[in-house]
Parts: structure tokens; sequence; C-alpha cells
């Protein structure tokens, strides 16, 4: 074969390999990020996480808020519940980071799967 | 609620083809890895329990297995086609003819029934045993390349309801899942009316189609939230021409993704620490050694 052929299918199989590894590990991020909280379910994401903090900066120490199904959860302890979503948000960029930098070392198939 | 009340249960029943004790075995094994705190308990008949003393070493079977429930069952004939790789087709019997039946059978006040296929590989169901939920499924899925399922796992026919996975059930021992259950069993004993009120094949007798009836009925004859859905979350599913390629470790898997659509792609793929439904059964069985090995590092079971 034509050794500029090999390269570009070579190349070719690593973009595709390298673009799924890349949905992989943003998946496990939002399944990492996924918050079972008093029988509701939240996303720790930066919009729950700023609502929760623009509720406790106005003094509220408990709120009703809707989880991801529209369901009404009362939340007795605000600042709980900010810190359950924190280290949710923050356990799911870690390991995405991680993860990330990873395949951004990874220059070639063989990299990606530690061969 | 002590946590000898919360389990993971699987049923096994060898044929001629396929050893799903070995299968058992294994994701039992994950199951003690990734979520320590569940016991587990194996559904079987005598025959393979039998086979089972010869052939797996009492101390691993003591390490992954609480509880052992033998019963007897006649399975009717119910030959299913496997693949393994795209290159090679089999048939094999599909023993699944008393799934319902672990509503009875588990010794658990919270159960999760999975499939010998399933690897537990997270603790991402852990919340669910927390929970108030008395059924959970998984109504979505998809494979190593992000990939829809195939139509008949999307909807039981064209314009048809939904198809529901029956590869992990949760459930708690409340009137709602007894009657979930009950509903199971009358669609089983039904099959034939119900294949046709729901057009599809009557060929193969699948729990998947059961449970999805199940939930339709019990939602009333709607798309409803009787059954949670493990909050949307996919299962990744290894299609039966997918192969295995390595065990990096218990929770690492590097597969090779064969692409249905345009044929001559076979890809690799790498999942960490990530729940597998490795549906290519005789590739875990080609792997089965190194998967014990990576799982049980530590235990001093084999």
């Amino acid at each position: 074969m034509d050794e500029r052929l090999e390269k570009a299918l070579e190349f070719g199989n690593y973009r595709t390999t390298l673009a799924n590894q890349k949905r992989n590990v943003i998946s496990r991020m939002q399944n990492l990020q996924k918050v079972h909280y008093n029988g509701g379910s939240f996303n720790a994401s930066p919009q729950t996480i700023a609502f929760v903090q623009a509720l406790i900066s106005v003094k509220k120490k408990s709120s009703v808020i809707l989880d991801v199904k529209e369901n009404p959860i009362e939340i007795e302890d605000l600042q709980d519940f900010l810190d359950t979503l924190i280290s949710a948000y923050t356990e799911g960029v870690n390991e995405y980071k991680v993860q990330m930098d990873k395949l951004k070392k990874a220059r070639n198939i063989k990299k990606i799967m530690d061969w | 609620m002590s946590e000898e009340e919360r389990g993971v249960c699987m049923f096994a029943y060898n044929n001629d083809k396929m050893d799903y004790i070995q299968f058992a075995h294994l994701a039992a094994a994950y199951v003690k890895r990734n979520m320590p705190n569940l016991n587990t308990c194996l559904i079987t008949d005598n025959g393979t329990y039998s086979y089972l003393k010869d052939s797996i070493p009492d101390k691993l079977h003591n390490k992954v297995f609480d509880t052992v429930v033998i019963q007897d069952v006649t399975h009717p004939s119910n030959p299913r086609r496997h693949y393994d790789s795209p290159w090679t087709e089999f048939s094999a019997q599909f023993s699944n003819s008393n799934k319902h039946e672990i509503f009875e059978l588990t010794p658990f006040e919270r159960t999760m029934l999975i499939d010998t296929d399933y690897f537990i590989m997270n603790n991402d169901y852990a919340y669910v045993f927390d929970s108030d939920i008395p059924i959970a499924m998984h109504k979505y899925a998809r494979y190593l390349e992000h990939q829809p399922p195939y139509m008949n796992e999307q909807q039981l026919s064209d314009a048809g309801i939904h198809h529901w996975w029956s590869t992990v059930v949760y459930f708690d021992q409340s009137e709602e899942s007894r009657v979930f259950f009950d509903t199971w069993a009358h669609v089983k004993d039904n099959w034939d009316y119900y294949h046709l009120l729901y057009q599809f094949p009557p060929g193969l007798f699948r729990t998947d189609f059961c449970v999805s009836i199940a939930a339709h009925i019990l939602n009333g004859f709607n798309e409803n939230t009787f059954v949670h859905t493990f909050d949307g979350m996919k299962m990744v599913n290894m299609d039966q021409k997918d192969d295995i390629v390595e065990i990096k470790s218990a929770n690492d898997i590097i597969l090779l993704s064969h692409n249905r659509q345009e044929q001559w792609k076979n890809i690799l793929t790498r999942y960490e620490n990530t729940n597998m439904h490795l549906m290519n059964k005789l590739a875990i069985s080609r792997n089965a050694q190194s998967m014990l090995e990576k799982v049980t590092e530590g235990w001093d079971v084999l």
C-alpha cells in the first residue's frame, strides 16, 4: 500500500477512536454528576448550584426545589444540599479532566489503549 | 433496613453451548468488587448446581455468593440465535421462562435482578437501594460507539410501544412490585395473544417484551412514570458482533466495536468504571480467566 494512504487511514482510525473515547468520558462525567437527594433526582450543573447558592444568599435555610422530573422536593438543609451538589460536580469534572488530559497526550491508538 | 436485606440476584441455567454458571460467578465477583455492601444470590437448578460444584472453586463460590436458591424448572424450548463477531453465528437454548418468579424467590427485601452477562463496574445503582422506588429498569440503551439500539430494541414493533430492558430489574416487596411481576407472568402465559396485540414476532420468548408490556399496561396504556428509568441512564451494550480485546484491570476493558452500518469498520473502544452489558457470551468465555484474575485481585480465591 502507498505509505501516504496507509498513514492517512491510520490517522483516520485514530480520530474516530479518539472521538468515541471523548464521548465515553463525557458520558461518565454526566453520570457522576447525577445527585439523588431526599427522593429527588438532580443534575449537579452550574445552573442548579448557582440557584441553590442564590437561595442561600437571600438567607433561605430550606426550600422546595423542582428536580429533573419536575417533582417538588423539599430541601430542609440547603447548605448540605449545596455541598452535595458541589461534591458531585467536582468529582465529575475532575474525572473528566484527568481522562481528557490522558487523551490529549495520546497521539495514536496504542497510546489511547495504554499499549 | 439492614444491609442483609439488600442484594443482587441472578439466574443461571447452563446449556450445551454456554457456561452461565461461570458468567454468574464473574458477574457476582463484579458486584462484590464494586458494590461490596450488597449481598448476592444465585438461582439455579440441581443439574447446573452439580456442575458448579465440579467447575468452580469453593473459595470463589463462597466469596461471591451469599445464598443459592435451587429450583428445578422445565424450560420450554426457546432457541435463540447468537453471534460471536459478525462472522460466526450459532443457536442455543435461552432459559428465561421463570424470570418473573424472582419476586417470590429473592431472599432480599430490596433486590436487583441482573443477567449474568451484566457487569457492575461502578456504584451508580447504589442510590436506588436507599429510595422508595418500587420498580426500576433501563428504558434506554446504547452500543459501544454511542449508536442507538436496533429498532426492535427501541419499540416492540413499527409505531409500537417503547421497549424496556429486563437486563437489570430493581424492585422491592411492595404491592406495586407484586402487581408488576404478576402482570409479567400474565403476559408470559398469554404470549400468543400479546404478540398479536402488540405486533411483535412470537418466535423467541423475550422477557424484555414481557416487561415492556407490563410497564405499558400498568402505566395506563401510556408512556408514564410507574417504572423508574434509573434517571434515564443509558445501559451500555456490547453487541454480539463486538468482541473483547483485553481486560486491562477489573473495571477497565478494551473492546472491538463493529459498525453495523459500515461493516468494514471496526474500532477499538475503551471503557473504565462503566457498567457493561456484554452480549457476546463467547467473548466472555474467552476472557473469563483474565476477568476473574483481575476482579478477584487480592481475594485469594483462585
